[in-house]
């Protein structure tokens, strides 16, 4: 294995932790409205609240790690979804200023208004990251120096928007398998009610989005005779979709929650299976694609960062096991 | 107004950069100074098990995590807009520079983040020595960040442990329309890391963030103070704020004097610039002033004479090298610098 097919490995670990960390906090986000009464709209925000700025730096760690290794395509990406980004930027900070602000007034208007923030925020958030996915599959307009030549409207076509919807319901599951985990009496009830409309919900978008792309999207399938095992991942995402109403039915949510995030591990690794070589697809001229190779750094600094990866990754796996350990169970106090 | 006809994108880019950039850094060195303070008081309460450390503990760390998540929430924005305004330069300098971003992501924001959770929420869920090892954490993680920041930062004003080298594609330079595409890329790991003005910086960096996190327990503690209310919370937090303001202050004056000196030996234009020193030979130093770019003079000048040399060599007479010495077209702008 040479350095940049480590790194894009470990950037696709990266990217796969966030979406099933920060997955479930934005899920959590998408269903807030739901609690009705105060106290319970304050539970669900204390079930993320010592974990959510946690989960939200593999993201932060994703883009550092991206810049480094292939810089190339950090550029391309991030000025091509300039305006996603922004869009999602706001989302993020809304999130976050939602968390902490919202307990700190009494006052019905002012809690209402974090509320729609924090709702609001979560679900454009999720969106945006579907789009970006999509689009990733899709293909972008580059020129020959690898910088994006399109504008807004080649981000937003349908495929994009049926992607963003489906992740939005695919997190709103995920979040709602962590609330059920996380509450008790009623407001876990109501939430156990939510996981089977969530779940419908996504399967039928699953189904939608998964046609669509066998139908339109040849390169998501490309791979498979170079890599016949990412058949396994796709049979993997099915049954774990399978799993989740069997053992919900059963109340083995813990179990539900695992299969979930198993779920959304799959699709990361297909995602990647199905760019790969390419970091970014040009939709214009196939020449023009950034691949692993293309966009790298030079083998000396993705030697050096490997090393940084390996002594600091066991770290930080360690504090988030002892992290979430320490806050195993229900949530049983408003923190927020 | 010629700034208003020059409003173009790349102006445009800029003034949001720095907007984000100002606006981000009220928060992280908050966090850096109110970490140690926190440190400090969870220490005396394991010391002295006295409840009332425990308590003002308590208190900043409500202030520590609201600080906190802001900064996450602007800082990512920061990382973004390298991509989304500066997209040419990170293809440039991304090998180097990146590197800085993604160890601070590896080694501190985790860390940080991570301890966060049992600093604020864990009061009951931990014991209390488990509890200082968190706050200990925290303190040190928002210490890496610091480093691995100015490290980027400070390698952006002396670069150094890096060589600009053609692109390749397949073996050959890469060329587009007849140019050869180049960028930086790391030759030295640790001459970029201990480039010639990070420790300078770092340091100066630190002793500004332990003053503002000191001063800012000062203040809400002397306001307790003089309201009577809280009285011993406040007093204890005082003392703990005064410690280290009163050192980081003493120190800071020592620290910011080497920096001067190091910003003349690796950027002498830029402390002419700064400085308004037009003219190379000995230097007034400016305590008020309008600089006249244009007549290369500073108009209605209060000055000390020969202030510039006492302080850069504790000698008056000494020439003191000014903005005449580069061409007018790599000269910093003076007003803004001033």
């Amino acid at each position: 294995m040479d350095y940049q097919l480590i790194w894009f490995v470990l950037l696709r670990i990266l990217l796969a932790g966030y979406a099933i960390l920060d997955g479930f906090d934005l899920g959590v986000g998408i269903l807030h409205p739901l609690a009705r009464s105060d106290e319970e709209r304050r539970l669900v925000m204390s079930s993320i609240g010592p974990i959510w700025d946690g989960n939200e730096v593999w993201l932060i760690t994703f883009g550092g790690a991206l810049f480094v290794a292939f810089p190339e395509a950090y550029a391309t990406i991030f000025s091509a979804f300039y305006t996603p980004f922004m869009l999602l930027l706001f989302c993020l900070i809304f999130r976050a200023v939602s968390l902490e602000f919202r307990s700190k007034v009494q006052s019905a208007v002012w809690r209402r208004l974090w509320d729609f923030a924090f709702f609001a925020a979560s679900l454009v958030a999720s969106f945006l990251f579907g789009v970006t996915v999509a689009n990733g599959l899709l293909g972008i307009p580059l020129n020959e120096r690898g910088e994006f030549i399109g504008g807004i409207h080649d981000l937003l076509g349908p495929y994009a928007i049926l992607v963003g919807l489906m992740t939005v319901a695919m997190l709103a599951l995920h979040g709602g398998l962590f609330l059920h985990l996380k509450t008790a009496g009623s407001l876990q009830k109501m939430f156990y009610r939510w996981i089977w409309h969530a779940w419908g919900l996504y399967l039928v978008l699953w189904n939608l989005v998964t046609m669509y792309t066998l139908v339109k999207v040849p390169r998501a399938t490309l791979n498979f005779e170079h890599f016949p095992w990412a058949i396994g991942a796709v049979v993997l995402n099915v049954l774990a979709i399978a799993n989740i109403p069997r053992c919900i039915f059963l109340r083995k949510v813990g179990q539900a929650f695992l299969s979930s995030s198993l779920g959304i591990l799959c699709q990361v690794t297909l995602v990647g299976v199905a760019l790969f070589p390419n970091l970014v697809s040009a939709s214009n001229n196939p020449d023009y694609s950034l691949t692993i190779y293309t966009a790298a750094s030079s083998e000396k600094t993705l030697g050096i960062m490997l090393v940084i990866a390996l002594i600091g990754m066991p770290m930080v796996l360690s504090y988030t096991v002892i992290v979430y350990w320490t806050f195993r169970g229900k949530v049983s106090e408003s923190i927020y | 107004m010629s700034i208003f006809a020059e409003l173009d994108v790349v102006l445009l880019s800029r003034i949001q950069f720095a907007l984000t950039i100002m606006f981000h850094y009220l928060f992280p060195p908050l966090t850096i100074g109110l970490g140690v303070v926190i440190v400090y008081l969870e220490g005396m309460f394991l010391r002295t098990r006295e409840s009332i450390y425990e308590e003002a503990a308590r208190f900043w760390t409500k202030i520590f995590a609201l600080n906190f998540a802001i900064g996450v929430a602007t800082g990512i924005v920061m990382e973004f807009e390298f991509g989304t305004n500066w997209a040419t330069y990170s293809r440039f300098v991304g090998d180097v520079f990146g590197s800085a971003l993604a160890a601070e992501g590896i080694f501190a924001f985790f860390l940080e983040s991570g301890f966060l959770a049992v600093l604020v929420f864990g009061w009951d869920k931990v014991s209390p020595g488990f509890h200082f090892f968190a706050a200990l954490m925290v303190s040190l993680g928002s210490i890496f960040s610091s480093i691995w920041i100015t490290v980027a930062n400070s390698w952006q004003q002396t670069p150094s442990g890096h060589e600009i080298v053609p692109m390749m594609r397949d073996g050959e330079p890469w060329v587009i329309n007849g140019e050869v595409i180049r960028r930086a890329e790391i030759s030295d790991f640790w001459a970029m890391v201990f480039n010639p003005s990070t420790v300078h910086r770092l340091i100066h960096v630190w002793l500004g963030c332990f003053i503002l996190g000191a001063a800012f327990v000062m203040s809400i503690s002397a306001w307790y103070l003089l309201k009577g209310k809280h009285r011993e919370f406040a007093e204890r937090s005082f003392t703990g704020g005064l410690i280290l303001a009163t050192v980081s202050s003493l120190a800071i004056l020592v620290s910011g004097h080497k920096q001067a000196q190091n910003v003349y030996e690796t950027q002498p234009a830029k402390l002419a610039a700064f400085e308004a020193h037009f003219h190379s030979g000995p230097g007034d130093l400016s305590l008020l002033g309008i600089p006249d770019v244009e007549n290369e003079t500073v108009r209605l000048n209060l000055a000390i004479p020969g202030g510039i040399g006492l302080l850069l060599f504790g000698d008056r007479e000494k020439e003191v090298v000014g903005l005449d010495k580069f061409r007018k077209e790599d000269r910093p702008p003076v007003a803004l610098s001033l």
